[in-house]
């Protein structure tokens, strides 16, 4: 039988809040701000499992 | 997919625990052409409450030997932010796989993306529909697709999830082995318990709509051509007080390869 499913509503940034600020290096090695970079756009922040796998 | 986003004046970018050099790498190897993020040390996961602390605990349960690099994993999920940065989807979902790929997870969950023109097949009587579709119309080697399928119920009618009660047919999906396709466990949405009416007994079952997504891995090499999945999708529909026989129903989705990007697909130099 699977695990009780966890409540994604509660985990992590919620609908309808701003999303934080994030400012990480990319592959190139620049620090990227999200927000910054997005601009005016709409975004798609994926998080997701290691690349090497 | 993300030149389609691009168009559509949507940013992307994904995030991971991978250090620069390992997202460089990929990005040479995949043609990647959006902000790959490293969070290495997993702090911004911490920070944003997206640490997955049961990753070993979960992967207990389907047999998954705990691994040093499961330490820092975040839940894999999307967020989609409107203009001024608020969030106004998310969609995360439990994964026990260790390879689910950031483009996997976007296509499973979005409909700004166009999906391949999907199949679909209805039951005799009405009682189920099934529509199958892939994240997208090409793949390129070594990408994992996914094969969604909703199965849509008519109102008080369910279909049976494992453990099924003896006799029992319970859902699920298969596909037509293809050389150098490799498919996953198909991840459906958790069934709800239900009791037959006069029967001191419970079973899991699905109502309403069912969507549930396999994953397909395409590793033969390069080269391999265009395919047609087959799949067929087994389940048995019961009402309240009466079941069907077991049935199945059958769909054919079309998936095209495509080179990486910058380069070219090989051409056969013999017939094999």
């Amino acid at each position: 039988m699977p695990l009780p499913p966890r409540d994604f509503t509660t985990i992590g940034p919620k609908l309808g809040e701003r999303f934080p600020d994030v400012r990480l290096p990319d592959q190139t090695g620049q620090v990227v701000d999200l927000h910054a970079a997005r601009g005016r756009q709409r975004a798609l922040v994926v998080f997701h499992r290691s690349a090497e796998w | 997919m993300a030149e389609k986003l691009r168009e559509s004046g949507v940013a992307l970018f994904a995030l991971s625990y991978d250090s620069v050099d390992v997202l460089r790498i990929f990005t040479e190897k995949h043609g990647i052409t959006f902000p790959l993020l490293s969070d290495g040390g997993s702090h911004v996961i911490r920070q944003l409450g997206l640490h997955n602390e049961r990753v070993a605990e979960d992967h207990a349960v389907y047999g998954i030997a705990a691994n040093p690099r499961h330490v820092g994993l975040p839940y894999p999920g999307v967020f989609v932010l409107d203009q001024d940065g608020t969030i106004v989807q998310k969609r995360f979902h439990e994964s026990y796989r260790v390879r689910d790929t950031g483009a996997g997870v976007i296509a499973q969950t979005l409909d700004l993306l166009e999906s391949s023109d999907g199949a679909g097949a209805v039951d005799e009587g009405g009682a189920v529909s099934v529509r199958g579709w892939l994240d997208s119309p090409t793949y390129v080697w070594f990408q994992r697709l996914h094969l969604n399928v909703e199965v849509v119920m008519a109102p008080g009618v369910h279909i049976y999830d494992q453990p099924v009660p003896r006799g029992f047919v319970p859902l699920s999906i298969g596909v037509e082995p293809i050389d150098g396709l490799e498919v996953g466990t198909v991840s459906w949405p958790s069934p709800r318990l239900f009791r037959m009416d006069g029967l001191d007994e419970t079973f899991w079952v699905h109502e309403g709509t069912a969507r549930g997504a396999l994953p397909l891995t395409f590793m033969g090499a390069p080269g391999a051509g265009d395919h047609v999945i087959r799949v067929t999708v087994a389940y048995q529909a019961c009402s309240a007080s009466v079941c069907l026989v077991p049935s199945s129903l059958r769909l054919e989705l079309p998936v095209k390869e495509m080179a990486l990007v910058g380069r070219e697909l090989p051409r056969p130099t013999s017939t094999t």
